[in-house]
């Protein structure tokens, strides 16, 4: 029990995470960016290749690599489509994906790569009946330090400050003196920071990578995303959580009818939006313009 | 091939014409005259017999392929592909078949079943005579059907299910993989005989073939006497990875007691699994099949020992088949790195196949080389004895190679035939 617990915790966590890397972008320039995959596959291709070099080094090159993408992908693509609506942004977010799936492809081989970066996160602790995995107590720990440095940023920095304006009304904010280059292009660097953690914790449990790594979080997250409230970072958090915590819970509690899970989750997602269709944490902005 | 042999009778007729016309002449000199006519008419009938061969063969066998060389298929199609290609070199340099050169036409259908229809299609108004399709048969059924449609002859180089044959209505339809029936028969009987009579199944629930292995390797395990102690299932995302954590599933097997866990699955999920399981403190032995093949996946975990499956050959250098280092060595030149797994001497045996059947039909219509191809009985290709019949149109009792890992190290242990293959 105590495992099911730490499992959804560590899952919920996960998720949240990457929740929060759509939910930025979205927040600030109201793009779902499905492309968020893609910057948590070039982060775990970047711990795999890099993790010769030692841990330290592999971080710092996989963090700043993701962070660096996610810039590329601001400036060669989405900065020339301000004044797009977000349908064009949505698309061109496809296209960039598929893009990097080929190139990924290309770069690196349609099979996976493996390797272990991080093998003190394997292996369980048992006390007597209770098998508790590493992996799932490192990940909530690392799950609880980003998600409170995000909450520190951005309740208490100037540029998370600008950044919740931002997200709340674009073009007020925009009026108000608010640098909105400045802001897309930071959202996007923590968006390919966060992709990064994702990567890590996903390329730790599972030991491989190859070029569709990212886009199944992906899409859960995105659902974590619009069930936490379109446009809310604390929404998009808490979304992602309740995704990630449900999933791991109806692995545990259905059995052998496991197969059922994504069937479960999507009823219950479906449930919530009926009975809150702006999502737990509904956005004034977002729910106006819809 | 007709026209040939309807142009060399006609040599031979006009010749004894001429020299049954020649004896009925007593003159010396018409007889020299008539000895210079018969060689004249026959370098000009032996000279028509070839231009009437070359004109046969001024188009080649067309071999079109509509397997995947990009998306989820692609690391089993593209090796395949690789050695058919390699197959049909060595076949155009010993002259080629029925005459014909055969030229390959490939076209990526990026594991898309309507792409693959479509470039099928297309292939076969270009005068296709063999279509190559996916190794995965809910991938490839549309593209076979148009084959079948339009009366080719069409293969799945590796396919391991039974359905790809006349089960799914496909007359025309082979693979020239080993299937899951004879497979999983081979992992059950090798592992009751080493490890025991207790067996946990680690189910993967993703697609056909994991389902169907673990069914027959309970069924096979159950005949011989054994007994299953527990078999949770998890399953994959379509991108291949664990879609849940699988902790409380490999909780259940290590409380079971297992001699062996057999684990129906492919990487990446399968790979995770199997970590979980050792990271879960499960040390007993495990046993797999051909999903598992290659080491590409053992970086997910390091210095795993006491895993075993069941595969088409060794591609760690140690195969006793010289067909098999041979067709390795030549992928390895033509690509430049050495082959992930052994499904690639599906490719060669392909063309072998075709070869062999058109040979045999002297023909490439479609339902003449699938009746030479249904009478194939232990014919001997790169991927092993191989045969087909009326109703089975892919492999079950072919002998399949047995693979260890210790230390992270593979290594082979024998090929072995299924005593007895579960067909449903």
């Amino acid at each position: 029990m105590i495992q099911t617990i730490l499992d959804a915790l560590s899952y919920g966590g996960l998720y949240g995470l990457a929740a929060l890397g759509i939910g930025l972008v979205f927040g600030v320039m109201r793009l779902v960016n499905f492309a968020h995959g893609e910057l948590i596959a070039i982060g775990a291709y970047l711990f795999i290749v890099t993790i010769d070099l030692g841990l330290p080094l592999s971080i710092l090159i996989a963090v700043t690599g993701t962070a660096i993408l996610a810039l590329l992908m601001e400036f060669s693509v989405f900065k020339r489509l301000r004044l797009a609506g977000p349908a064009v942004l949505l698309i061109a977010s496809f296209g960039v994906s598929v893009f990097l799936q080929r190139f990924y492809e290309i770069i690196f081989g349609a099979l996976p790569l493996s390797g272990q970066i991080a093998p003190w996160m394997t292996g369980v602790i048992e006390f007597g009946d209770t098998t508790i995995t590493r992996g799932s107590i490192v990940t909530i720990v690392l799950a609880l330090i980003l998600l409170g440095g995000m909450w520190f940023f951005i309740e208490k920095t100037t540029l998370g400050l600008q950044i919740r304006a931002a997200s709340s009304d674009f073009q007020t904010a925009r009026l108000l003196g608010v640098r909105s280059n400045r802001v897309i292009g930071a959202a996007f660097v923590f968006s390919g920071v966060l992709a990064a953690a994702v990567a890590f914790v996903l390329v730790t449990q599972r030991g491989s990578v190859d070029p569709l790594f990212g886009v199944n979080i992906t899409i859960l997250a995105l659902v974590g995303t619009v069930i936490g409230g379109l446009g809310s970072l604390q929404g998009a958090a808490l979304g992602g959580f309740a995704v990630g915590a449900t999933i791991s819970l109806l692995n545990s509690f259905l059995g052998n009818y496991r197969v059922y899970t994504y069937t479960w989750l999507f009823i219950l997602v479906i449930i919530v939006l009926l009975v809150r269709p702006g999502g737990l944490i509904s956005n004034k902005a977002v729910k106006e313009r819809v | 091939m007709k026209n040939r042999k309807t142009a060399g009778i006609l040599a031979v007729a006009a010749s004894l014409s001429l020299v049954l016309a020649g004896c009925a002449s007593t003159s010396d000199t018409a007889d020299e005259a008539t000895t210079e006519a018969v060689a004249e008419e026959t370098a000009v009938a032996e000279e028509t017999t070839e231009e009437e061969v070359a004109a046969e063969c001024t188009e080649p066998i067309i071999v079109g392929s509509a397997m995947a060389q990009t998306g989820f298929m692609s690391p089993f199609d593209v090796p395949a592909l690789d050695t058919a290609r390699i197959a049909i070199d060595k076949t155009n340099a010993a002259g080629g078949v029925l005459g014909c050169q055969l030229e390959l036409i490939a076209v990526d259908s990026e594991t898309n079943p309507d792409k693959a229809a479509q470039i099928a299609t297309d292939l076969i108004s270009q005068g296709a005579q063999l279509l190559l399709v996916t190794c995965d048969y809910d991938v490839n059924a549309k593209a076979s059907q148009v084959a079948q449609d339009a009366g080719v002859l069409v293969i799945a180089p590796c396919v391991g299910d039974t359905i790809m044959g006349p089960d799914a209505g496909l007359t025309l339809g082979f693979s020239l993989g080993s299937a899951v029936p004879g497979e999983a028969a081979i992992m059950a009987e090798w592992a009751f005989a080493e490890f025991g009579p207790k067996a946990s199944l680690f189910k993967d629930m993703s697609i056909k073939y994991t389902q169907n292995q673990c069914k027959v390797f309970e069924e096979r395990w159950t005949q011989l006497g054994g007994e299953i102690v527990s078999a949770p299932e998890f399953s994959q995302t379509p991108e291949g990875s664990l879609a849940a954590p699988v902790t409380a599933q490999v909780k259940e097997i290590k409380d079971s007691s297992p001699d062996v866990v057999a684990l129906c699955s492919y990487p990446g999920g399968g790979a995770e699994a199997a970590a979980a399981l050792r990271a879960g403190g499960v040390e007993t032995p495990v046993v797999s099949g051909f999903g598992m093949d290659g080491a590409f996946w053992l970086g997910a975990v390091p210095d795993l020992s006491d895993f075993y499956f069941v595969t088409y050959a060794s591609v760690f250098g140690d195969d006793p088949n010289p067909k098999v280092g041979e067709l390795l060595a030549s992928y390895k030149d033509l690509t430049g790195s050495d082959a992930a797994t052994s499904g690639l001497v599906t490719g060669a045996s392909t063309i072998e196949a075709f070869v062999l059947a058109a040979e045999q039909a002297g023909s490439t219509n479609g339902a003449d080389l699938a009746a030479a191809l249904e009478t194939f009985n232990g014919v001997d290709l790169t991927a092993g004895p191989t045969s087909f019949s009326p109703e089975l149109h892919v492999n079950v009792t072919r002998p399949m190679a047995v693979m260890q890992i210790q230390d992270g190290q593979h290594s082979f242990i024998e090929y072995r035939a299924a005593e007895q293959p579960i067909l449903n």
